[in-house]
Parts: C-alpha cells; structure tokens; sequence
C-alpha cells in the first residue's frame, strides 16, 4: 500500500500547479488589462501628432485646436491612478512581475501627450485647459506621493478643464529627466501649476483649488 | 478549562535555555528570509500547509469507513473518579452532579482533592456524601494535587475531571471499552466540547474545540498519534501511569507531558467520540490569553523535554509527522505573527505619515482609498484558498462526527476564527516564545 504521505505529497503538488495555473491566468489577466491601458494612451498620442501634421499639410488649424478644446482629450489625463495601479500589481503578482515595458510606454506616452497639449496651447492661443504637473517616486516607498496622488484625483474630479501628468523623478528616461530638470524637481510629492508654480510636499484639497484659483 | 492553581514557579533549566536560542537563531535568519522575499516565503509556507492538510484528508478518508462504536464488555473494569478541585466553590458541585449521575455497571470510587482551597469549598464538599475529600494544606498545583489522589485511587482504570467539566451520563461507560481496543492502551481520551457558550469568544471556542477534539483526534489517534490527554477528562490505566512515575509536578501542561511519555514508552492513546464532556471555557480575552500562555508555554517546555522524538524514526508517523505538525507548528505561528505584526506596523506608518504631515490632505487621501475600496488581491493567495477548502472540509466532518448540525448561528464565530482567531493565538505563541526564551517564571 501506498504510504498516506506520499498521496498527500502528490495531492499538494497536482493543487500547487492548479494553484500556479490560477496565478499564471490571474497575472496575465493584469499585465492585459495594464497594457490594454497604456495602448489607448500610445494610440491617442500617435493620433494627435498625426493632427498636427494635418493641419501642416493643409494649412489650417481649426479642427486641431477644436480637437485639443473638446472634452474627449481629457480621457488621456489620467494623472497617477495608472502609475499606482502598476505598482499595485507589480507587488501583488507572482508570475509575472516584469512590468517595465509596459511602465515604460506608458512614461513615453504620458509625456508625449503632455508635449502635445504644449504644443497645440502655442499653436492655438487661448485654451480651456489648464496643465497640472505632478511628480513621484517609484523605486522606493513614498506615502506622501501615493496620498498625494489620490488628492489630486480628487481635484481633478471637480475641475474638467485640468489636464494632470503624473511624472516619476527616479524612472532613468531621458525625456522624464528633461522635464524634471526644467522645473528643478529635488523633492517628491511636487506639483506644477500651470507650467510656473511649483508647490513641494503634500498639499491638500483646499490649498491646491486656492492655488488654482490665484492663478486664473 | 484549566483550574486556577497555586502559585509555585517553575524555572527553566540552563540546557533548556541553551536550546531556546537555538531555536531563536533559527528563528532570527527565518525572519531576515521574511524581510527579503516575504512572497516567496508565504508561498513556501502555504504549501507546506497544504502538504500537512492533504496528509490530514488522506489519513482520514483511510479511517473515515472504519466503525468505532464497540461491543460492550463482560467484565467492566472498576473506576475511581479524581477531581482537584482549588478554589471550584462555583463549579464543582455541578462537576460532582453530573460524575455521580453517570451510568456504570460498578460502584465507581470518587475522590476530590482540595489543593488548599481558600474560598471556603472545603467546607461546604465535606457536607457532600459519596465521595472521598482528601486535603492539601498547601496548593501544590493540580499535577500534585491528581498524584495525590492516585494515592487513594482503588480503581483499576482511573479517570481525572477538571472541576469546571461536565461529563455526560455515558462517558464512563463508551469510553472504557476503548482501554480494551489493545494491551498498550494507556489512556482514552473523550470528546470535550464548550459548555454553554455566551460570549462571542465562547462561541469561537465552540467551535476550535469541535474541530480539533472532533476531526483532529479522531484523525490523530487512528495513527497512534495523540500528543495531549485533555485536562478536562482523561481516563489512564492506573498500573501503567504509577509505572511511568504519575504526573509530573513540575510541569505546566501535565496533561500533554503525560502524552508523550505513554508515546516515548510506547504506549498508546484512544479516543472516545460516543460521548461528551462539556467544559467551562475563558469568557474574556484576558482569561483566554492566561490560558492559552500557560498552554503553549507548557508546549515548549514539553517539545525541549521530549525533543528527541521530534523526527525520530523510531516513533514512525508519530515523530516524523505528528510532532513536527502539532507542536512545531506553534513555532511557525510565532514567527508568522511577528511577520505580521511588522508588515502591519509598516502599512500603518504608510497611512499615518501623510496625516502627521499633512492632517487634511493626509485625510482626505485616505477617505478617498476607502471609497475607491482598492484591495488588489494577491495572487499568491489562490493557493491559501485551496488550503482553506480542505479546512473546510475538516471542519463539516468535525460536524458530523460529534453529531452536529452547522447553523447559521455559527457562522460569526466562523468567520472569526477563520481571519482574526490566529492572528490572537499567534500573538500568544509569540509572547509563550519570548517568555520562554528570556526564561521569565511562571506562577500559575
């Protein structure tokens, strides 16, 4: 007869690979759903630089700055939910942890589609939209910014023409560093407000509308 | 359950404590293991768990067919009956009720030791006809105080009561037959549940002592495996446990040191689930925490004790894996305590840093995490949930082995046993370990 420890032992490992199929499925099933995002980011900013070539060829910039004053743009402002929802999975998965290429065309991303606004605000004078920077760290663990993060979430709710562009300082991508070097970013959580203001350290609610409203 | 006794101390010899840091060494690099790849370790652990249940189901689904009711005897053997009673003015005349109410075809001895009692119980049981009164003038602790009423037992077969316990009016006679199931039967243990349970923490205990005296026993002693004769009620063939030396005086769980010296003798112990023995459990955390500190204290005094059959051999499925997964376990659970204490320490410095530096906006950021409600699920926690299902499955035969029905009236008590239960009984096992190993007295 066979010893009642070996069933058992052959019981544990045939669970253990049901067990680490589920986890394989479940981490695929988020690594999808990340990318899925971050491809709807990829794919907007790739459209709207194709908008600014249009308006190049024929000379006319109206259904671009219509464009760039719709709502619908402001899809892409998905300031730091994103970033945290990566980094939420990054620790809670098994299997696949490897998120950097996604991580990283969602940096690129994120800064092309800030450049873009820059650049369609040069090109079309006056704009709706007001641009909110807002810096974090990853490589290490930072409350303040995951607190500061969902603040500003909260702002952003209440104020539909606030476009908000979350940014790590430690993610070592040049275009990152360039913009972090523009407005001399030392501390994290940090703010831009309309490209001028920078407001270090955890603020909240009150201060940021109060700071917004100063500026208007 | 336990009988609140004297207040002699009990010092931990120096090669005890030697071993005690070994133990905490051990402990120490685990922990650093901890700090590095807590995943990898959670994952380890669930598996290892999932291993200890799946031999658990094996073993049983080998013994569930088997038939335990037995026939009853020709000759019944004679019984004395030992209750140590201190200080048990509120209890023991409900104990001495239900002993003499129990059926039995001989005239059954009954003995009751008072360990010094100081609240006048003395008195009042001499009033009480039928049974034998002998008196310590001094607590000695109820080890002593059962030794003593060895002494004057006449019994062939002698069964020790807890004053707070409740035997049902079957229990002499269904269990006794087991001490004929084989010659090397040194001792029968019965099925013990929660007497009258009130409070919620009563509740839960109902239902940890119906699965680990229902499932887990009956489990464990169809291999020969039992670690531990209930304080409660236990019934020991007086010739062998005389020859063994009676209880050890010194010892804080003398029901479980008794155990394992039938098992490193050879002996073998049987359980009875025909029948029933209700006990008094703590009703508050304090008591809880009082009892359940001198248990796992009187564990790991009782594991250096008999050390040598952890992983002995020679003790077959009783030293390989018996041991290892009952009373190793608790070292696990320590550890796994202090892990979660620390992760949880940290999480709250997480929450709480932003609202020390920013009290609104730390607030504010926090309201908005309960709303979102974002739990991300970890996937290592898929294996847990198969570990739980065979837990599950313990826990409905427990059910159906002592003839019970689960009702939705459990389902509270469920719940918390099942998520806040262990972090408390870890947090016991940490504090038994660190009292142990900075080898504090004990009083009782």
């Amino acid at each position: 007869m066979v010893s009642p420890y070996i069933k058992a032992a052959l019981l544990t490992i045939a669970l253990t690979f049901l067990g680490f199929f589920f986890i394989t499925q479940l981490d695929q099933m988020r690594a999808d759903e990340l990318r899925k995002n971050v491809d709807e980011l990829v794919y907007q900013s790739e459209m709207e630089r194709l908008l600014f070539l249009y308006s190049q060829v024929v000379e006319n910039k109206s259904e671009l700055c219509g464009y760039f004053s719709s709502t619908t743009q402001s899809k892409a402002a998905r300031a730091y939910l994103l970033a945290e929802k990566i980094m939420q999975y990054e620790k809670s998965n098994v299997v696949q942890k490897d998120y950097e290429q996604i991580r990283n065309q969602y940096y690129i991303s994120n800064a092309g589609l800030y450049l873009n606004l820059l650049l369609a605000k040069k090109y079309c004078g006056e704009s709706p939209y007001r641009i909110v920077l807002f810096f974090y760290k990853i490589k290490e663990n930072c409350p303040m910014c995951s607190a500061q993060g969902k603040v500003l979430d909260e702002v952003r709710k209440k104020h539909p023409e606030l476009r908000v562009f979350a940014f790590p300082i430690d993610a070592d991508v040049e275009l990152l560093d360039v913009i972090i070097e523009r407005y001399k970013i030392k501390e994290v959580p940090a703010i831009v407000i309309d490209e001028q203001l920078v407001l270090s350290g955890l603020q909240d609610e009150q201060t940021i509308e109060e700071k917004l409203q100063k500026r208007r | 359950m336990a009988t609140e006794h004297a207040r002699s101390t009990i010092s931990i010899p120096q090669r005890r404590q030697l071993a005690v840091i070994g133990l905490s060494v051990a402990a120490v690099v685990i922990f650093i293991f901890f700090i590095i790849s807590y995943q990898l370790i959670f994952i380890g652990y669930t598996i290892l768990t999932l291993f200890i249940f799946s031999s658990y189901l094996v073993l049983w689904l080998q013994e569930e067919g088997r038939k335990t009711s037995l026939p009853s005897l020709k000759n019944y053997p004679s019984v004395s009956i030992i209750i140590p009673s201190f200080n048990a003015k509120e209890t023991i005349f409900d104990c001495l009720r239900a002993c003499k109410r129990m059926k039995y075809p001989k005239k059954v001895e009954i003995i009751v030791v008072d360990d010094g009692s100081t609240d006048g119980s003395y008195e009042l049981l001499k009033k009480v006809k039928g049974i034998k009164l002998v008196k310590n003038l001094k607590n000695c602790g109820k080890a002593a105080a059962l030794n003593r009423g060895l002494e004057h037992a006449k019994g062939e077969i002698v069964a020790c009561i807890d004053s707070d316990s409740y035997p049902a009016e079957n229990a002499l006679i269904e269990s006794v037959k087991h001490f004929y199931e084989d010659k090397k039967v040194a001792s029968v243990v019965v099925f013990i549940c929660a007497n009258k349970p009130k409070t919620l923490l009563q509740k839960i205990q109902e239902i940890e002592y119906l699965i680990s005296f229902g499932f887990f026993f009956r489990t464990i002693a169809s291999i020969d495996g039992l670690y531990v004769t209930p304080g409660p009620t236990a019934l020991y063939r007086k010739r062998i446990l005389l020859e063994l030396g009676g209880f050890d005086e010194k010892n804080l769980t003398e029901d479980m040191e008794i155990a394992l010296r039938f098992q490193k003798h050879g002996y073998k112990i049987k359980v009875c689930h025909e029948t029933v023995v209700r006990t008094d459990v703590p009703e508050t955390l304090g008591k809880l925490f009082r009892q359940r500190l001198r248990w796992y204290r009187g564990g790991v005094m009782n594991i250096l004790k008999y050390i040598d059959l952890f992983f002995n051999p020679k003790y077959g499925d009783f030293g390989l894996f018996i041991l290892p997964t009952t009373l190793g376990a608790g070292f696990f659970a320590a550890l796994f305590m202090a892990w979660t204490l620390m992760t949880l320490s940290r999480n709250i410095v997480d929450w709480l840093w932003p609202v020390v530096a920013n009290f609104s906006a730390g607030v504010e950021a926090f309201s908005a995490t309960l709303n979102s409600g974002i739990i991300v699920f970890q996937s290592a926690w898929i294996l847990g949930i198969f570990t739980l299902s065979i837990w599950a499955y313990f826990l409905i035969k427990s059910f159906e082995i002592t003839n019970r029905r689960l009702k939705a009236r459990h389902f509270l008590p469920l719940l918390l046993l099942i998520v806040a239960y262990p972090v408390f009984i870890g947090l016991v096992f940490l504090v038994a370990y660190i009292y142990e190993l900075f080898g504090f007295k004990y009083s009782w």
